[in-house]
């Protein structure tokens, strides 16, 4: 299936646009023509495999990066962001990393909120201690601390649950969850299942072009197949997933663990006279074969391959 | 927590006062002990038939074998900590995280002075030591002329600095901007031996403290015009390039 660049989208309300942005390293292009339109207190998800152009984007949304072509709107308020892997000078305490991002914003915040951000991100008892000791979690949460005590109007995240431990990552989502409504909030990943918990809507980069823009159930329903395979072989599945890739009514198959294969069909008919008969011709052992539904995982993979 | 009290701990806490310090004190005390002292420590040391070819020492030479020291093993270190403070942009995340909230003359600008300042500190800290020892061991040398050497002294170190800052605009890591800076600076000293412009070069001044406490004329002014100039035009083209550089 063939994909087309993602029209443009007209959001009266968005706080964060680009206008064809594109941005090229040498003879790499990063984004090509991108317009991508951010409505104002949403948590947007900006998703792709790794390289689509996640991570400048953000660059050049927060002004660290500038655009080749095109341009860039970001309000007219305050834009912070947490890059993937925060890091602070090691000798400066939890406390200090905080209030230092407070009194930078110059504007007006209270030295009380810094206590109160770091209760809230789970850091008060280690708000003392040398960020030279704090876990990669405990940094990630010190990150989004030092982000939220200056109220930003606009919070960029990149991957910020990326390489944490489901503990580490529930706190860092429940601390994006609870920006919604008092922040616009840009969050790109890979983690398929973060962007639906937490976003409200979602873009899809590949490499350099956003392919999509709009709700999760929209990219479903706008790319999701209905028509899904999940057959699972007592043996030979590898071989079976071989022979299937090579009919030109099969989109896509994966091959996961114990056998089993999810198999996405472009022509339903077709698929429905001739599935079987394919297995049967690969001489392996079949144990079941039932329809199934796209996930936002087979859309994400059908998206961006 | 301000950017001021951010520079203040990164010296404090790092140790690197205590670097700069330590170096700086250490040659003070050196200095006029080697003066005083030096025919009975190449006696010591198995070099009787030597002492008769060592020069006359003077009370200038307390000052002097200070300075020897100081303006190699000073200036080293005095480089690596302005390129640890400077070249900001070696950590990514931190540079994002300063960068997103505030103006890079804001970040520079607590960097240069603090380091200038703990710079001005540690080589003042040595050169009391030395003029105390001189004076406590051999003789006490004019006032006067030792400020205004220490000034020119200083007035180099910061022109250090500032170079220091110019190359970190150009790389980011660290060990590579002082490795890269200490290579010019001596670029820049060898340059000292082409005569029509040895005068207006800034490392002419690092020879103003021997001539004026010999009792020497001033006549330093163009290569100290050179180095003020220089000090501004490198600390302006380094937030220019700051400032246009992505990260």
């Amino acid at each position: 299936m063939g994909f087309e660049r993602c029209e443009n989208l007209i959001v009266s309300d968005a706080l964060i646009s680009t206008d064809a942005v594109t941005k090229r390293y040498g003879n790499v292009v990063a984004l090509d023509r991108v317009d991508l339109a951010v409505p104002a207190g949403t948590v947007y998800g900006l998703v792709g495999p790794n390289g689509a152009g996640k991570t400048t984007m953000l660059g050049l949304l927060a002004g660290l990066r500038r655009p080749t072509a095109g341009t860039v709107a970001v309000g007219s308020g305050s834009v912070q962001v947490l890059p993937d892997t925060p890091q602070f000078d090691s000798w400066l305490t939890g406390r200090e990393v905080v209030d230092l991002s407070r009194a930078l914003a110059d504007n007006g915040t209270p030295p009380s909120a810094v206590q109160e951000v770091l209760g809230s991100a789970g850091l008060a008892d280690a708000a003392d201690r040398r960020v030279k000791g704090y876990s990669r979690g405990m940094l990630q949460r010190l990150g989004l601390a030092a982000a939220v005590v200056t109220r930003p109007d606009v919070l960029l995240l990149d991957e910020p649950a990326a390489a944490l431990d489901p503990a580490g990552r529930r706190e860092v989502l429940d601390l994006v969850s609870e920006m919604r409504g008092r922040s616009t909030v840009l969050f790109s990943s890979h983690i398929l299942d973060d962007v639906q918990e937490v976003c409200d809507e979602i873009g899809v980069l590949r490499r350099g072009e956003l392919v999509y823009q709009g709700s999760l159930d929209g990219l479903i329903a706008r790319y999701g197949h209905a028509d899904v395979y999940g057959v699972t072989m007592r043996s030979g599945a590898e071989e079976t997933a071989a022979l299937l890739r090579d009919q030109s009514w099969v989109s896509i198959v994966d091959v996961g663990p114990e056998g089993h294969l999810t198999i996405s069909v472009d022509d339903l008919p077709t698929a429905e006279e001739r599935l079987v008969a394919v297995l049967a011709e690969a001489g392996h052992p079949v144990v079941s074969v039932t329809p199934a539904r796209s996930s936002l995982e087979d859309v994400f993979l059908e998206v961006t391959q | 927590m301000s950017l001021w009290r951010l520079e203040y701990l990164r010296l404090w806490r790092t140790k690197r006062w205590l670097i700069l310090v330590g170096v700086y004190a250490f040659f003070g005390v050196l200095g006029p002990l080697t003066a005083r002292y030096l025919p009975e420590i190449v006696e010591n040391l198995g070099g009787a038939d030597a002492i008769t070819g060592l020069p006359e020492l003077t009370p200038e030479d307390g000052i002097t074998q200070y300075l020897g020291n100081a303006q190699q093993i000073g200036l080293l270190a005095v480089v690596f900590v302005a390129a640890a403070a400077l070249a900001f942009d070696a950590n990514r995340e931190m540079s994002i995280f300063l960068r997103t909230r505030t103006s890079i003359s804001r970040i520079m600008t607590p960097r240069y002075v603090m380091t200038s300042a703990a710079t001005t500190l540690a080589f003042t800290v040595g050169v009391v030591i030395a003029y105390v020892g001189t004076g406590v061991l051999l003789e006490w040398l004019d006032f006067g002329a030792v400020v205004l050497g220490s000034l020119l002294q200083i007035l180099y170190l910061i022109v250090a600095i500032a170079l220091t800052g110019l190359v970190a605009s150009f790389f980011r890591n660290v060990p590579a901007v002082a490795l890269l800076t200490v290579g010019i600076l001596i670029l820049v000293g060898l340059l000292g031996l082409v005569p029509s412009i040895a005068d207006w070069l800034p490392s002419e001044v690092l020879g103003g403290m021997d001539v004026l406490i010999r009792g020497g004329d001033f006549e330093l002014w163009r290569a100290v015009v050179v180095s003020v100039v220089l000090v501004a035009a490198m600390v302006w083209l380094t937030l220019t390039r700051l400032d246009d550089r992505e990260v």
